[in-house]
This record gives structure tokens, C-alpha cells and sequence, in this order.
């Protein structure tokens, strides 16, 4: 027993492994198991990095929780302790699909990946199955979590009568996984019938009429022959009456669907953010009356849409289709229909918008949008063409065309701050607030063109010891970042918040029923040596975890409580106080980020013997008069202990088996208490080295600086 | 004293010396005549520097031409007209007629020649008479001026295809110091080309030769140019165009030019002659063929002002063949065609043993099993053969192997890590359009105009690694047409008529290819932008609109992917190249010979050993919808693909008309999938699972010694030449040496451990042979095997390593024959 303990305790160190960069924070990269039938219990184990004493999980569904999986490992008491496992619990009544899980922990809540819940019984193929002789019989009806197998095919076998018709699909996780399934498929004869390949959302998908009676075989691997944990596949098999093809249940939740709009949590899907037109209505006859929204098939190249308008109406013309997943990149051409005997006349045309973001967030504008006025009344087409010619056998390549009358909108996207100065070195990052500390999030503001308010972003549904510090985002301004900040005496807490943003009119007072509510994204994968590009995806909320165990050893604030005033072509000195605690002890460097157009702020240096500085901000003459905010970056070096709490706890039970020993236990055997106290004392040992004191480099942001820029005095 | 085979050798010999006779016993011409390449009374010479090559060809008892230019009697009507050499080459010497009458034996025949304004003083055009000078005399070949750099200070362009910047080199360029027109003899550029000024060139020319006449008149009467309305060579043909000939005859060239105002001239001795096998010809600069005492087909290939003709030569062994096999299809007739032009006996047909095992590994790259060779073996339908073929055609191995062929010359290739997935997908793809037998125009359209990312269009790949303009053009001309264009991006295409406005008519078409983000920095998206189809032409700067090569204009809106255009070009049922390409590179797929050789460098001056072939195998795959099993079953169920590999006493040296099957060495990869299943072992390729065979690895980018020593491609360039087919010492020590067949062998899990603890050595090598040779051994292999393992009973396993090591090492393993 005392040997689990050592042996639980050391794999949680191991599984603790850092960067020195950055305070931790839990990164969650995959789940043990991936698919939860309803009504079950599963206990699942996260992989990633400062996942320590995880404490549950953060669902975005109802009906699907978790609790650490608690287990006895004291020689001395019933004393059940976390073993670093999680019982995901799914009710009855949970509504099968997609779920986005965090894992809350000693450091925080982690970023999210999903689970998907069935309604179907599932089996966890986590074994090697590697040959024919030992494939396993895929019953149709049963979803099957595969782990695949690195440098290794999982076999399956299904027996099939001439004439059944068959169809199987197998999706990955389409948040973090890599996986890239190929599915090959074997008559009883041996020969191969068909092969498929998943591509993003998109199954590796077969359908076909069996030729012969006999065993099939399915096989299945990683197209690149990867495998473990991060490598699952969700896999069915329907096997239908002829000449009736199956479904699957798999297909219902996990196909991309352009009617039902694609579903968050997907990696490659911020373009969504981008959208500001209503979803499809099913197509009338041409012209479409105004305004219209109507989903098109691309699959034989390209669409046309006709429709009235008149002379100068302004209108929004959007095509959406790489947002809903579609293996697409649609492009639009306008054309005037002037008579039969002339050929259209191209009037306008859209191919990409502009990418919004920057590596570590990166808002891809593939659907295309026009912001067109009509020079004469008439009859105009739409034609949606998509530049892709790739052949896709799963009719990939819908499209939604709308044409709706000119709105100025904006949308917002919301994501964790990654606390580092190099951007390129964002992680999948999960949220934690120390007592008395602050944290980011990034915001983007998308603005349908013409849309020219100034946007107030604030955070919502914080609870009493977390204050949200809005920000600013004037018309000239693209993104910054908003702060959460902790009281010192916060109690542990977390929870899922809303970002929402508002425009402010012109009294820079914020129009409430044009509030608009963040899409939310995280990090999921960060670069490494086999992935050259940071992705991000977007998910349903934003979750913020606020532990009580640690106290920020540096608070940055700028500024006073109000917004500052300052006159066009002039400056203003701007406070910066620094708030150390234990460990907070060098030197603080603050880099100004997300400044408006022109405003320039040099480095500001905070001794480490002062807590109170100065900078100057200088407004330059032509900067338009309005609202604006800034926030500064805060490098300092901290001196700090990873978890000591941990080490106490081992130190206590260490000296509790000693003195058990001392005062012998009739109980319990000496040769046990002395092999317990043997590994005990590695145990510590090595968490003494885990949580000795060191300097870490760290960046911090401050609060939102908000200033006013007002009209210069003439003369 | 003499053996059986020393017997075979005098018999042979005795038969070639009847051969030789016969071949040097000339008949008596029955009729002959002089070749008249223009119509009219009489042919017509204008002004003193007009020249003509005399043909005189004797019509024999049986039909067959020959030349008897230099054997004729040749007797002019007047001295006052013209004068004619021993060679028979006519020179004006004054205005008038004259009749030229030529006598071979008991034949004659005469013809009327007018010379026309002697005494008048010709205009010289600088592009039409001087620049051929140059091209005739060596001066801008690329070893010389021609090359990129000049040579000496002065340049040419090459092979004289820019004559207006050659004029300016010449005579405004150095301040006209090459060029004295008040003495012209004494102009540096006649000076080096005599040698009476030191000349890295040495003599081109001698004093008073008609070339060194010429350009002294030129420099006399003011260095002309000539007008923009001088009549331009639109074509020049050589007489005769083709002709069967004897070992050792010889065959006088004429060559004429005709221009762009309808005249024509005689440039025979302007023309430059090259001949494409020396092994069986030669030819001189007065066009003067010579044959060796050798088989086969040869051509002269001529060439004047970037206009080329070939006239070709085929020479017959001769022989009176009594029986040929069956004809099965299209490939038997025009191969037996040939081979009875030739009088050249085909081999017997292989057995079935061989046929199972070249079909297969043909086919499908690997050795047939033992299984496979039972069953083949014991059938005894005589509709075996083509059912073999058409199981392998349907096979995922079919699939598996021509996906690696086409892989390697479509450049799939693994630069990084990060481009794992896109070669992966691509070479998928390749081997998903072969399962499912994709049309090859279709094929070819969605790799040549292929959109979107590797993602959802593997393809595209082939954009990503031929990532320029003139990469895509080069590679699609020689992968799809057979045509080396790559000259012609800089200077005119020497042995072809391609300029370098057909190099850039054709760059037009990928012209629009754009790149924008993909999913990730390595896989961008592809796509086609809007806007018009253009390519500059470097050196002029004229904008060229897209045009297949000797094609019209493509018509393009701007929202028209030009590339489409491009492959509607290709695929059209009249294009000279597409079908004939794709035949022809398979052909060599089975015949290790093209019907033109390189496979990819098809042009009229490197003409097919079979044009007949080539051209019914072409038709047939066009009017198929460019079916490829329907292509390879025609060759492969044809009675030529059956034709053993031993040849007989005739065909033993042949290598290009298909009298037998040519032994090819196998493929890196073949190889080494053929010992791993002879040895039951496997090699461990990093990433992906153990046994996958060589040949079934998405790319070339895994690392193994053996693959490489090989010949293994890189996949670097489009050329089928880059795998190495090669025997090379390295090769064979690997094979009786290294440690990794060593250890193949000695596997304790390996074919030869088990065969050690099985006690009956016959079946054992019965089935050493079926899988190694698709046969069982003959009576004289067991028993020299069987001695072989009581020699060594205290250590059968070592015995059995030694005689697979032996097999492995056998030529009969390591060839496909």
C-alpha cells in the first residue's frame, strides 16, 4: 500500500513536468477515453502537463460531471486520497454529443477538449489488435473507442451476407487530435475494396454493398501511423436491410452540417467569429426577395443566386461555407443582368477577408463577403464558386449565400491570455487567478465594414472576489486585453464567465441592447518540432479557475480608479504601482501593448526597491478625441515553490509512520512501516527538490489603462 | 577439339559471311533516276552561290532503291553551265543549260539544269545565308561562341536561332572591329575562321571554300542584314526521308529548304548531320551516310536554322523467317511487322514459370507465391495467361506499385517532417486513381490543374514541390507529352522546332497559379486567380498568351483557369504527344527499351524504332477514354511480352525491335521485398508498421542503405532515367557481404532456420525454387543441392543460409527475364 502511495506520488511528479517560464497552469492535450455512452460512469486520466491533484472536471453540458477518483493509501488510516484518475460521470438524460471537458486542479482549470457523449453502448479498444487473427468483431450498434496504435493497424471484422448494405464511419476528436484515420476494407476474399481517409471533421467514411458473404475485415490505423491516447477514433459500423443504407449515430453527432450550423470547439472554426448573417432558410424561387439567406451546393464547382435590388442599396453579400466546416474556399462574383442578349456584367467580387489575429489566434477569413451598393435598380446575381477543386466523397461542399440590407455589426472573440512575451510560444493554457492577482483576456473585436464605434468589453459573471476590469476598443482598434483581478483574500472558486462587448455612443456611454457576447476560443495546440503553426479553436465559454493556495507575489496597476483626460497633442504622467508579496522581490520591466495608432510608450522600469513609478503618456495631435485603454506587459523574475502544501503533506504522513514505528503499531507489521517509510522518504525527497524555492521569469499584465483623448484647445 | 559451343559459333559465323556476301553482291540497277525535289522542266540554280547535291538512285530488278550517286557515270551536255565534283555536287560557273546524263551499267537517266543570273549580284541575307555558315561551321555550338557566355569575347547565339543578335555581335558590338568592309579578307572574323589569326576554334574553313567566299562577299557589299520581307525557311525535308539499306551501303543525303515565298534551295551542304547510333553509322558534313556491318534502325538527323528533318535507315538482318508465332493483338502485328522487315527471327516463347514471374513482377512489383505458382503451374486452360493478367490488373498491389513508379517522377517527395502528411496523401491518391483505374486524361487533369490544399486535394502536392512556373511547365512537357523543353527557356530547342516563345506560350498556362494559408505553413492552399493568362517572353519582352506547343492561342476569359485549357489541349484526340508519351513510357515499363528512347525525350529527331507501334498503340489507349489496365493488358497478354529472354543465334545482339524480352535487374524496392519473402524476414522502415514492403513506402525519404545502393530514386526531377537500373560492384558485394542480408539469412525466425528443422529437402527446395523462380528446380539443382546439404548434415540451418544466400546471388533471381 505504502508503495502505490510513493509509486501514485512520483508519477504525479512526473506528470508535473514545467516550463520555467511562466507560473503553471493545467494544460490538458487528451483524455484517456474520448466516447461516454449515457448512464455511465468512466474513470478517465488527463494527459498534459500541471494536471496535479486534479479536483474535477468543468463540463459544458448538463449531465456530465466529474470527481476525482479518491482511493485509501495511508498504512496508518482509512484516509482516501486523489489518485490523479477522474470519474466522468454521464446521467441518463444527458443530450448525446460533443462536450467540451476541463480538468480543474491544484493549479487552475484547464483549457478545454471534448468528450463526446453517445447514446449507444461503446467499447475501448485500447489493446493491440494489430493482426487479423486477433480482430475484433465490430457490432453494428456499438460505438467503439479506438486508440490507435503507433506503427500499427487495429483490425476489425464484420460478417456480412451478399447483398447487406454496409456503411462505417470513424471520426477523431476534432479539437486536439491529430489522429487522421484510414480505414481500409477487405472482402472474405482478401481483397481490398475500398480505403477512405478522415479529413478534418470529415469521417473516414465507407459505404458499399457486400459482394460476398463472409468476414470483412476493417482496418484501421493513423494515415501517418501514430498512435496512443491523443490518437482515439470514435468507429461504427451499420449494417442495414437492402436496400436501405444504415446510420449511424456518429454521423448524427459528428458530421458537419451546414443546416445545423458547425459546432464549437473546433479546431480551425474561429472564421465563425466572422460571421454577421442568419442562418439558411430553405431557397424560393429566383430572384430571392431581400433579404434571403440560402444554402447552395458547390460540388459541381460553383452557384448562382439571382436577386433584385435597388439603386442604391447597400447590402451585405456573404458566402459562408469554410466556417461551417465545408472542404471549401468560396469565392463571390456580383453580376448585373442587363438582357438575355447581353452577357452578365461583373459588378463586384470578393474572394477572402482579411485575417484577423495573429499566430497564436489567428481569425481566417476564407468566406467572403461583399459590402456593395447597387448603382442602378435590376437584376443581379451571386455567383459562389469555390477555388478548391479537391474531390470529396462526402458532399463537403455546401455553402450559405445571404444577401441582407447593410447593419453596421462587430463580433468579438475572447481567449485566455498565454502569459509570455513570445507569442509563438503559446500553449494549450488553462485559467488560474492567484489571491490578490490578475488575469488576461485577449479580445478581438471583427467589424463588418462600416461599423465605427468605439466597443466596451467587460467581463460577466465573476463572482465577488473577482473584479472584471474592462477595455476599451476604440474605432482604430483591433484587440487588447481585459483583466480579472482577485482579492487577496478570495476563496478558491471557479466557473464559467461571459465576455460581452457593447458600443459606446457618443457620449461614450455603452448602448446596452447592442451588447454583443464574445465567441470564445483556447489554445490547443502549440508549436512544436512536427507542427509549425499555433492552433486555436473556438469553444462554448470561457471558464476561470481562482485558487486560494497561492498569493501573487507581483500586482501591477496604472493608473487611478477613473479614466484619464488628456487633450490631444499633449501628456500625462500615469502612475504605476506594484503591489510584491512574498517573492516579488526584482526588478519589474512593463511593455506597453495594444496602444492606439501612433501613441508610443517607451519601456517602463520598476526598481525592485520601489513600488511606485511614473510614465509618461504622450497623445499625439491627430489622434482622434475619444475613449481608448492600453495594458502593459510586467517581465519580472519571482522567487517561488511549486506546491509546497504537497511537500508538507508528505513531511506530515512521513513523520506520522516514523513515529508509528517509534511507538510501534500492533497493526501493522515493522517491515511494512519500514519499507513504507523507506519509499515515503524518497517521496519526499524528491518533492523537496520539486518545490524548492526558485527564480521564474514570469509576465504579468496590468489592469486596462482607460484614458480619454479630448479636442486640443484652439489658439 | 571443338566443343558443341565452339561448333555453334562456326556455323554461326559461316552463315553471317553468307549474309555479308550476299550483302556486297550488288544487283544490276533495272532503272534509275535523279531526284528532283522541286517540279519542272529543268532544275534551277540561281546565281553563283546557288549549289545542289546531285541524287542518283538506282531502282533494282526486285524494287529495292539504292544510291549510286558516286558509282554512276556522270557526263554534262556543257562545261559553260555548271561543274560537278566526284561526289556529285553541282556548281554554277555560268548562265545557261545544261543536261546531266548518269550512267549506272545497262541504266540511265538525265536531267536538265539551268543556271540563271551568274553575273548578277545577289542580295546576301544575313539570317538566310550567313547564320547557317556559322551553325555548319561549329562557331555557335555550345561548346563554342553559342554558349551562354560567348567565347573570347565574342557570342553567338546558339546554334544561330537569334540572328539579329548575332548580326549586332558582329557588326556593331567592339566597334565593328570584327568586320573590315574595305578589306574584307582581312576582317578578324574571316581570319579566325581560316586560322591565319590565332584561333582557340583552330580552321573552321578553308581560303576560298564557299563558306569563306560567302562571307567575304557579305563583308564586301556592307554587311546586309536583309529585309524584313526576305523569304524565311518554313521547312526543310531530306531526300530520301527513309530507306531500307544493306549492312556496310552508303546513302548520299539531300537536303532542301523551303521557304516562306515558295522557293526552294538545296542546302545540303550547309546543313549540319547528326547521326543518333554511331554504333551502326556515320555520317560526314556533305551528308554522306556510312553503314556499320551491323542490324538495326539508324537516323540522320539534319538540321538548318532551327528547322530539323531525320531521314532514317533501316537495315535488315535478312534472314527468311518460315514461322512466326500468333498474333494475339495490335503489339504482335506491328513487332512482327518489323521483325519481318528485318528478317529477324523472334525467340521461342517463355514458359510459364518465367511468364507468372515477369507478369507479376511487372505488375505488381513483387514475386508471385508459391501458392500463385502451384495453381499457375498446374492450370492447364489455355486462357490462363490473360486471366494472370487481369487478377494482377485488379489487384491493390497493381495499385500499390504504379503509385510508387508515378511517386517517384511526380517528385513526391518528404523536404521536412512537416510535409509527411502531404506526401503521404499524395502518393494515397495516386495509388486510390490506380485501384479504381482512373483515366489517365483524368489523372492527369487533377494533378496538372489541381486546386485547394493538400488536405482535401492530394494532388496539389505536386504544386508545392514543383513550385515554379517553369518547373511546372518542364515537368508536364516531359512527363505528359514527352517532350524535353527545358532548351528552350533559354535559347531555341537545338534538336527540336520548339523557340523560346512555345517555352513561354506554355508558361502562360500556369500563370495564374496562386497560393494563399492553408491549414498549416506547410500545406497552402492552391487555386487559380482572376485575370488574364500571360507570360513575358524574357529576351523581347512580348506578352505571350498561353498556346500549346505548334497549337493555336488558347481562349481565355479571365475567370477561366488557363491550366484546364491546357490539359483540354493535352488530352484532344489530335494531340501528337499525350497518348503516344504515356504508350511509350510503359511500353518501357516491360521492354526496358522504349520504342523511343529516352522515353521522355520524344521528338522527329529521335524517332521511334517502331513509329507503327507507337502510334496503333497510341490510338488504341486514346480511343479506350485513356484506359490504363486496357493498356497494360494489351501489352502484357500480347505474344511478344511472351517472348523468352534467351536469344537465338540472330537476335542474341538486338535491343531495340522486341525480337525477345530484354532481363531487366529488379527495382531497389522489388529486390528487397524479393529477399525479405525469400528469407522470411522483414525490414524495419522508421514509422510505419513493420512488414510494409518497399515498394508500398509512400516515398523515398526512408532511410536504407540497400534502397540507396540500388538506385532507389530521390524523386528530384520528372526523368524515369533517375532510377538507377544499373549493376554496379556496390551491389554485388552488398548482396554476397553485408551484414544485412547476412542477417536476413541468419534470422532465427527466417526461412532458412525452418527449413533446417524440416527433414524433407525436396519439398523444401521445391519450395525455394517456386518462390524464388515460380518454378520447381530441375533434377540437376536438386541434386547438386542435395550434396551440397550432406556435405554440411552437422549444420543443415548454415546449409540452407548458404544455398539462399546462393539463389539470391543467382541472376536468374536478381533479373526480371
Amino acid at each position: 500500500m505504502c508503495d502505490r502511495l510513493a509509486l501514485l506520488t512520483l508519477v504525479a511528479l512526473v506528470s508535473c513536468q514545467t516550463s520555467l517560464a511562466q507560473l503553471p497552469t493545467p494544460e490538458l492535450h487528451g483524455l484517456s477515453q474520448f466516447i461516454f455512452s449515457v448512464g455511465t460512469d468512466s474513470v478517465v486520466r488527463g494527459h498534459g502537463s500541471n494536471l496535479d491533484e486534479p479536483r474535477g472536471v468543468l463540463s459544458g453540458k448538463d449531465g456530465v460531471s466529474g470527481e476525482p477518483v479518491q482511493v485509501s493509501t495511508s498504512l496508518l488510516a482509512d484516509d482516501p486520497q486523489p489518485n490523479g484518475e477522474i470519474r466522468l460521470r454521464v446521467a441518463a438524460d444527458a443530450t448525446p454529443g460533443l462536450v467540451p471537458l476541463r480538468v480543474r486542479g491544484r493549479f487552475g482549470v484547464s483549457n478545454p477538449i471534448n468528450g463526446l457523449v453517445v447514446a449507444s453502448p461503446t467499447q475501448v479498444i485500447n489493446e493491440d489488435r494489430s493482426n487479423v487473427a486477433a480482430a475484433r468483431v465490430a457490432e453494428p450498434g456499438r460505438v467503439f473507442d479506438v486508440k490507435l496504435l503507433p506503427a500499427k493497424r487495429t483490425y476489425f471484422r464484420i460478417n456480412l451476407n451478399k447483398g447487406d448494405p454496409l456503411r462505417l464511419a470513424a471520426y477523431v476528436e476534432p479539437t486536439v487530435s491529430d489522429a487522421i484515420v484510414d480505414c481500409t476494407v477487405i472482402d472474405p476474399e482478401g481483397r481490398e475494396v475500398t480505403k477512405a481517409r478522415s479529413t478534418r471533421r470529415w469521417p473516414a467514411a465507407v459505404e458499399l454493398v457486400a459482394s460476398s458473404s463472409g468476414a470483412y475485415i476493417v482496418v484501421l490505423n493513423d494515415f501517418l501511423h501514430r498512435g496512443g491516447d491523443l490518437y482515439r477514433v470514435a468507429f461504427e459500423v451499420g449494417v442495414g436491410s437492402a436496400p436501405q443504407t444504415p446510420e449511424l449515430e456518429l454521423d448524427r453527432l459528428m458530421r458537419p452540417d451546414v443546416d445545423a450550423a458547425a459546432s464549437a470547439l473546433v479546431h480551425d472554426q474561429l472564421a465563425k467569429a466572422y460571421s454577421f448573417t442568419s442562418e439558411a432558410v430553405p431557397g424560393g424561387e429566383l430572384p430571392e426577395p431581400i433579404p434571403f439567406s440560402r444554402q447552395v451546393d458547390l460540388s459541381s464547382g460553383s452557384a448562382e443566386v439571382d436577386f433584385d435590388a435597388e439603386a442604391g442599396q447597400r447590402l451585405i453579400i456573404e458566402a459562408r461555407s469554410y466556417q461551417l466546416e465545408q472542404l471549401t474556399d468560396p469565392r463571390i462574383d456580383l453580376y448585373q443582368l442587363k438582357s438575355e442578349s447581353e452577357p452578365p456584367a461583373r459588378v463586384a467580387q470578393n474572394d477572402d477577408r482579411p485575417f484577423i489575429g495573429s499566430n497564436d489566434l489567428r481569425v481566417r477569413g476564407f468566406d467572403p463577403l461583399l459590402d456593395w451598393t447597387a448603382s442602378a435598380a435590376g437584376r443581379y446575381r451571386v455567383r459562389v464558386s469555390d477555388n478548391g477543386s479537391g474531390s470529396s466523397a462526402w458532399g463537403a461542399r455546401s455553402a450559405i449565400v445571404s444577401v441582407v440590407p447593410y447593419e453596421p455589426r462587430f463580433s468579438l472573440v475572447a481567449v485566455p491570455v498565454f502569459p509570455h512575451k513570445d507569442r509563438n510560444a503559446a500553449r494549450p493554457f488553462g485559467a488560474r487567478v492567484t489571491k490578490g492577482g490578475r488575469f488576461g483576456i485577449r479580445v478581438l473585436a471583427l467589424r463588418q465594414p462600416g461599423f465605427g464605434s468605439a466597443v466596451q468589453v467587460d467581463a460577466e459573471g465573476l463572482p465577488e472576489s473577482l473584479r472584471s476590469e474592462p477595455v476599451i476598443l476604440a474605432p482604430n482598434m483591433t484587440e487588447s486585453v481585459l483583466t480579472v483581478v482577485a482579492d487577496e483574500d478570495a476563496a478558491e472558486w471557479a466557473g464559467l464567465i461571459r465576455i460581452v462587448g457593447r458600443p459606446l455612443n457618443k457620449d461614450q456611454q455603452p448602448i446596452v441592447d447592442q451588447q454583443v457576447e464574445a465567441h470564445y476560443a483556447a489554445v490547443i495546440n502549440g508549436k512544436t518540432p512536427h507542427r509549425n503553426a499555433i492552433e486555436t479553436a473556438l469553444c462554448n465559454d470561457l471558464a476561470v479557475a481562482l485558487t486560494d493556495e497561492d498569493l501573487a507575489p507581483v500586482t501591477i496597476s496604472l493608473g487611478e480608479a477613473d479614466p484619464i483626460n488628456v487633450a490631444q497633442g499633449s501628456s500625462v504622467k500615469v502612475p504605476v504601482n506594484v503591489t510584491r508579496r512574498a517573492g516579488g522581490i526584482n526588478d519589474c520591466t512593463l511593455r506597453a501593448q495594444n496602444l492606439p495608432p501612433k501613441v508610443k510608450v517607451g519601456d517602463v522600469k520598476v526598481p525592485k526597491d520601489k513600488s511606485a513609478v511614473e510614465f509618461e503618456l504622450k497623445i499625439p495631435a491627430d489622434l482622434p478625441p475619444g475613449p481608448y485603454s492600453l495594458w502593459m506587459q510586467a517581465e519580472t523574475k519571482i522567487r517561488w515553490r511549486r506546491n509546497p502544501q504537497s511537500l508538507t503533506r508528505a513531511e506530515s504522513y512521513l513523520a506520522q509512520l516514523n513515529t508509528a514505528l517509534e511507538t510501534g503499531t500492533p497493526s501493522i507489521e515493522k517491515a511494512k512501516l519500514e519499507t513504507a517509510i523507506k519509499s515515503q522518504t524518497a517521496v519526499v525527497e524528491q518533492l523537496k527538490k520539486q518545490t524548492a524555492e526558485k527564480d521564474v521569469a514570469v509576465w504579468v499584465p496590468t489592469n486596462p489603462l482607460r484614458f480619454s483623448v479630448i479636442p486640443a484647445k484652439s489658439g | 577439339m571443338f566443343g558443341p559451343a565452339s561448333l555453334r559459333q562456326i556455323v554461326f559465323l559461316v552463315a553471317c559471311l553468307v549474309c555479308v556476301t550476299a550483302s556486297y553482291g550488288e544487283p544490276t540497277a533495272a532503272a534509275l533516276r535523279i531526284e528532283r525535289p522541286w517540279d519542272g522542266d529543268s532544275l534551277v540554280l540561281n546565281g553563283r552561290d546557288a549549289r545542289h547535291q546531285l541524287l542518283v538512285t538506282a531502282i533494282d530488278a526486285d524494287g529495292r532503291e539504292r544510291d549510286v550517286t558516286r558509282e554512276a557515270a556522270l557526263e554534262l551536255s556543257t562545261t559553260n553551265v555548271v561543274t560537278i565534283s566526284p561526289t556529285g555536287y553541282l556548281t554554277p560557273v555560268g548562265d545557261g543549260t545544261a543536261v546531266l546524263r548518269a550512267t549506272v551499267g545497262a541504266a540511265s537517266t538525265e536531267a536538265t539544269f539551268e543556271v540563271r543570273g551568274f553575273h548578277d549580284v545577289q542580295p546576301i541575307s544575313f539570317p538566310n545565308q550567313v547564320t547557317p555558315v556559322f551553325t555548319k561551321l561549329g562557331c555557335n555550338g555550345g561548346g563554342c561562341h553559342g554558349k551562354a557566355s560567348g567565347q573570347g569575347g565574342f557570342k553567338l547565339s546558339l546554334l544561330g536561332f537569334n540572328p539579329k543578335e548575332d548580326f549586332d555581335h558582329l557588326v556593331i558590338e567592339s566597334r565593328g572591329r570584327r568586320v573590315f568592309p574595305r578589306l574584307p579578307e582581312r576582317s578578324l572574323l574571316v581570319e579566325k575562321a581560316i586560322n591565319a589569326l590565332p584561333h582557340g576554334g583552330g580552321l573552321r574553313t578553308e581560303r576560298d571554300s564557299d563558306e569563306y567566299r560567302l562571307l567575304v562577299r557579305w563583308i564586301e557589299s556592307g554587311m546586309p542584314y536583309g529585309n524584313d520581307i526576305d523569304p524565311m525557311v518554313e521547312r526543310i525535308a531530306v531526300v530520301p526521308g527513309s530507306r531500307t539499306l544493306q549492312r556496310n551501303a552508303t546513302q548520299q543525303l539531300q537536303v532542301v529548304a523551303y521557304y516562306s515565298d515558295g522557293h526552294i534551295e538545296d542546302i545540303t551542304r550547309t546543313t549540319q548531320f547528326e547521326v543518333n547510333n554511331e554504333d551502326l553509322a556515320r555520317v560526314d558534313e556533305r551528308g554522306f551516310v556510312t553503314l556499320d556491318d551491323r542490324t538495326g534502325d539508324v537516323a540522320v538527323m539534319a538540321r538548318y536554322q532551327g528547322q530539323v528533318a531525320v531521314f532514317r535507315a533501316t537495315i535488315p538482318l535478312g534472314i527468311d523467317v518460315e514461322s512466326w508465332p500468333d498474333e494475339r493483338n495490335l503489339v504482335d502485328t506491328f513487332v512482327f511487322n518489323k521483325l519481318k522487315q528485318l528478317g529477324m527471327p523472334p525467340s521461342e516463347l517463355c514458359s510459364d514459370a518465367t511468364f507468372l514471374r515477369r507478369v507479376t513482377l511487372d505488375l505488381t512489383g513483387r514475386l508471385p507465391t508459391i501458392e500463385e505458382a502451384r495453381t499457375f503451374l498446374a492450370d492447364t486452360a489455355s486462357t490462363k495467361h490473360d486471366e494472370l493478367v487481369d487478377r494482377l490488373l485488379s489487384s491493390a498491389d497493381y495499385a500499390t506499385y504504379f503509385a510508387k513508379k508515378w511517386s517517384a517522377i511526380l517528385r513526391n517527395r518528404r523536404p521536412s517532417a512537416g510535409h509527411t502528411f502531404s506526401s503521404f496523401a499524395f502518393h494515397d491518391w495516386l495509388r486510390a486513381s490506380f485501384h479504381t483505374n482512373k483515366p489517365y486524361d483524368q489523372l492527369v487533369r487533377e494533378i496538372v490543374a489541381a486546386t485547394g490544399t493538400v488536405e482535401s486535394n492530394p494532388p496539389v502536392a505536386w504544386l508545392r514541390e514543383v513550385s515554379t512556373t517553369e518547373a511546372r511547365l518542364e515537368d508536364v512537357a516531359q512527363l505528359f507529352l514527352g517532350q524535353r523543353i527545358q532548351c528552350a527557356k533559354c535559347h531555341h530547342h537545338p534538336y527540336e522546332k520548339w523557340s523560346e516563345e512555345d517555352y513561354y506560350k506554355m508558361a502562360a498556362f500556369f500563370s495564374k497559379v496562386a497560393t494563399k494559408e492553408g491549414p498549416r505553413p506547410e500545406e497552402p492552399f492552391y487555386y487559380s486567380r482572376h485575370g488574364n493568362a500571360t507570360a513575358k517572353h524574357p529576351r523581347t519582352g512580348a506578352v505571350l498568351q498561353p498556346a500549346g506547343l505548334s497549337a493555336e492561342t488558347a481562349a481565355l476569359t479571365p475567370e477561366d483557369d488557363p491550366r484546364q485549357a491546357l490539359v483540354d489541349w493535352m488530352v484532344a484526340e489530335d494531340n501528337p504527344f499525350f497518348a503516344r508519351s504515356l504508350v511509350n513510357r510503359y511500353w518501357k515499363h516491360f521492354f526496358a527499351t522504349g520504342i523511343v528512347e529516352p522515353e521522355d525525350d520524344m521528338r522527329a529527331t529521335n524517332p521511334a524504332t517502331n513509329p507503327e507501334l507507337l502510334e496503333a498503340l497510341a490510338k488504341r489507349f486514346a480511343d479506350s477514354g485513356y484506359d490504363l489496365r486496357e493498356l497494360l493488358r494489351t501489352i502484357c497478354t500480347s505474344t511478344t511480352y511472351r517472348l523468352a529472354s534467351d536469344g537465338n543465334e540472330h537476335n542474341i545482339f538486338e535491343s531495340n525491335s522486341y525480337s525477345r524480352f530484354y532481363p531487366k535487374r529488379l527495382q531497389a524496392e522489388v529486390l528487397l521485398d524479393a529477399i525479405n519473402v525469400v528469407t522470411e524476414s522483414q525490414t524495419a522502415f522508421a514509422g510505419v508498421p513493420a512488414g510494409t514492403r518497399a515498394v508500398a513506402l509512400p516515398d523515398t525519404g526512408f532511410a536504407s542503405y540497400f534502397l540507396d545502393v540500388f538506385g532507389e530514386p530521390d524523386s528530384t526531377t520528372a526523368c524515369e532515367c533517375e532510377r538507377s537500373g544499373d549493376a554496379t560492384l556496390a551491389q554485388t558485394l552488398h548482396l554476397l557481404n553485408s551484414t544485412e542480408v547476412q542477417d536476413k539469412l541468419k534470422h532465427d525466425e527466417g526461412r532458412a532456420a525452418k527449413l533446417a528443422t524440416a527433414t524433407d529437402d525436396e519439398a523444401n527446395l521445391a519450395d525455394v525454387y517456386l518462390t524464388m523462380f515460380s518454378r520447381p528446380p530441375t533434377n540437376d539443382e536438386v541434386a547438386i543441392a542435395r550434396d551440397y546439404l550432406a556435405s554440411k548434415s552437422d549444420d543443415r540451418r548454415a546449409a540452407y543460409e548458404d544455398l539462399l544466400w546462393a539463389l539470391i546471388n543467382s541472376k536468374e533471381f536478381l533479373f526480371n527475364h
